[in-house]
């Protein structure tokens, strides 16, 4: 387990612009949670770029050739994004690395980065203006309560669960 | 075929060949659509509510709030008044001479007033208001068909002009004041108060003649405003609140039935970087340079291709999203007086659904050139989603001029092509502080300066 977590945070440090995502992000999210609104586009595209790239470049049937055992080649990944964030979200980390990981579970659904990034972006940012468009109170309530940009952590952490969960599930039956 | 038709043409069979693509575009129309009919069924207004917003002459929502001195009178008549103090209640108050169908909101009318500010005007039925000069002794003479203003400073000599009018034979007519009310806006994050704070005109008027004779008027409060008038023989006293003229509520019905369109444009931000770094990626972007080293034309024509289809991908999206939020509105109180019904063939709708498909083509070809730049799909679709919606989200929480900057300075404020009404303050939608032409030339311009830079740095570096 720890030879297949050294080999993901070789891949997320030697990924294409990574530095400069995490960078952006840890300065954004120092201006609190404003601040974090914006940087956490950084830390999805960082998250959905662990996984999308391989499916990109075909490099994840190698990783996987290599670690047969897929769930731990996903909790390796899950484990060093969500470490990475955490360490750079100072006063955000929670919200942060809760993006992460949902992001990161999308991704391994989705298998493609710009469908990953498109759709996580989208589910983040189209809610919140829905909600402030319509005027029905119980939508309005509903729409807060679950946007995920808005929920609660509770609420945020169940869907990086599902997301997650249906990454791993997605990766371990279905063929790379 | 020229040169450049021909790369055209290859970058067009490069962008529909691919299906991943074409069903993205497919689903960018789709999922601004549901989502538009989505945001359409949970919006209701209660704006026909608001006692203040009745139907004009020609159906449209009007503020019909007027005390009113009048007398009823058939055929051709000469009103004569001078208005010997008026307060300065508000800069747009108005003490004059009307003549009007009636005493029920809405109906027309044409008269003369003096204002604080603003001075002498020829008003009539709620739209036209125009500036006759400056004279404190006015004159309504109607002779036939035709209403005539007349305006004095000393009462001899004596300036006219006629006043588009369409009245009855029958109308009211003497004194009226009106004063607006003060507008209080607040925003929070969030949220915004609008208040309205009420003021009172008063107006002074002496030698009141109307055919001559000194007339006995009686008051009417016309709409919802408020006031009194005394009067002793041909001097009388007229205190009122209350503004006639255009009173369209700030929410924008077009505006709500192309909300989806948000989803779209994110769509086409992806297919746009994809458009460029689908290339790069397997080193097409090679060949197709070595095919044509005129590089700033393979630019040109990815961005013609690509703009050509985020337009065109935009419209059916608007046009669709439109048509099928409408009903759903106009049962949810989106009805007249406060909203008139707005339809495809409306100049004002067509022209927002034309925008707003440009202000996409915009996005895209700045996507495209970002992407260019940055060789980098995760982070352009997420920098420029972000550039997109992030200034949206931030300037309902912001004061007004700080979120009229915001939608200035970043492409955003494109996606107040959507609006067909003038800019407010009164609304928490960052997007209602700027028209909606400043909003696509802020984004065209950020396209323009993108691709300027893509161009330089496609030539420079190596593919």
């Amino acid at each position: 387990m720890i030879r297949a977590v050294r080999a993901e945070w070789t891949k997320v440090r030697t990924l294409p612009g990574a530095f400069w995502l995490l960078a952006a992000s840890a300065v954004a999210a120092a201006f609190g949670r404003t601040g974090a609104q914006i940087g956490q586009v950084a830390i999805v595209a960082l998250a959905v770029l662990a996984i999308g790239n391989e499916y990109a470049t075909g490099l994840i049937r190698l990783t996987l050739t290599a670690m047969p055992n897929r769930l731990a080649v996903f909790v390796s990944k899950l484990v060093v994004i969500a470490a990475l964030t955490a360490v750079t979200g100072t006063r955000q980390a929670l919200y942060l690395t809760l993006i992460a990981v949902y992001s990161l579970g999308l991704a391994a659904v989705l298998r493609d980065t710009a469908g990953a990034v498109t759709t996580v972006l989208a589910t983040l940012f189209v809610t919140p203006l829905l909600a402030r468009v319509i005027d029905d109170p119980e939508w309005q309530r509903r729409l807060t309560t679950f946007s995920p940009m808005t929920a609660s952590p509770g609420v945020l952490a169940g869907y990086a669960a599902v997301a997650a969960l249906a990454g791993a599930l997605c990766l371990r039956f279905r063929d790379a | 075929m020229t040169g450049f038709a021909r790369q055209v043409h290859a970058e067009w069979t490069k962008l529909r060949t691919v299906r991943r693509w074409v069903i993205a575009l497919g689903g960018a129309v789709i999922l601004s659509v549901l989502l538009s009919v989505f945001a359409a069924s949970a919006s209701r207004t209660d704006a026909n509510s608001d006692p203040r917003i009745v139907a004009g002459p020609d159906g449209g929502p009007v503020a019909d709030d007027v005390v009113f001195a009048h007398q009823r009178l058939t055929g051709d008549v000469t009103v004569t008044a001078h208005v010997v103090a008026q307060a300065d209640s508000h800069e747009w108050a108005a003490a004059g001479i009307m003549a009007k169908d009636g005493t029920t909101g809405g109906s027309r009318y044409a008269a003369i007033a003096v204002t604080p500010r603003h001075g002498t005007r020829l008003l009539a039925d709620f739209t036209h208001d125009e500036l006759a000069g400056s004279g404190s002794w006015l004159r309504l003479v109607r002779s036939g068909p035709t209403v005539t203003g007349f305006w004095s400073a000393d009462g001899r000599t004596w300036q006219q002009s006629g006043i588009p009018a369409r009245l009855p034979a029958t109308v009211e007519i003497g004194l009226f004041v009106t004063s607006p009310p003060r507008v209080v806006v607040e925003r929070g994050p969030g949220s915004t108060a609008m208040g309205e704070l009420r003021t009172e005109g008063r107006a002074v008027f002496d030698a009141v003649s109307i055919n001559g004779t000194t007339p006995r008027l009686r008051v009417t409060t016309v709409g919802t405003s408020e006031g009194m008038m005394s009067q002793s023989g041909g001097t009388a006293t007229v205190t009122g609140s209350g503004a006639m003229g255009p009173n369209p509520p700030p929410d924008d019905v077009v505006q709500v039935s192309l909300f989806g369109m948000l989803a779209g444009v994110l769509v086409l931000v992806a297919v746009g970087t994809l458009f460029l770094t689908s290339e790069t990626r397997r080193g097409l972007l090679r060949t197709t340079l070595t095919a044509n080293p005129h590089r700033g034309r393979v630019l040109a024509a990815k961005a013609v291709v690509l703009g050509g289809v985020a337009f065109g991908v935009a419209l059916a999206a608007g046009v669709t999203a439109f048509a099928a939020a409408q009903p759903l509105l106009r049962d949810r109180g989106w009805t007249p007086p406060a909203f008139p019904y707005a339809g495809l063939s409306d100049p004002p709708v067509w022209r927002a659904l034309l925008m707003t498909a440009a202000f996409a083509a915009a996005v895209a070809v700045f996507t495209l050139a970002v992407a260019t730049i940055t060789r980098h799909s995760a982070a352009t679709i997420a920098g420029v989603a972000a550039l997109l919606v992030l200034p949206l989200i931030v300037g309902s929480a912001v004061p007004h001029r700080a979120a009229q900057v915001l939608m200035l300075v970043t492409p955003a404020g494109g996606f107040a092509t959507q609006r067909v009404k003038p800019p407010t303050e009164a609304l928490v939608d960052p997007t209602a502080t700027v028209s909606g032409g400043w909003g696509l030339a802020v984004a065209v311009l950020y396209a323009a300066a993108a691709l300027a830079g893509a161009g330089y740095v496609l030539r420079r570096r190596d593919a």
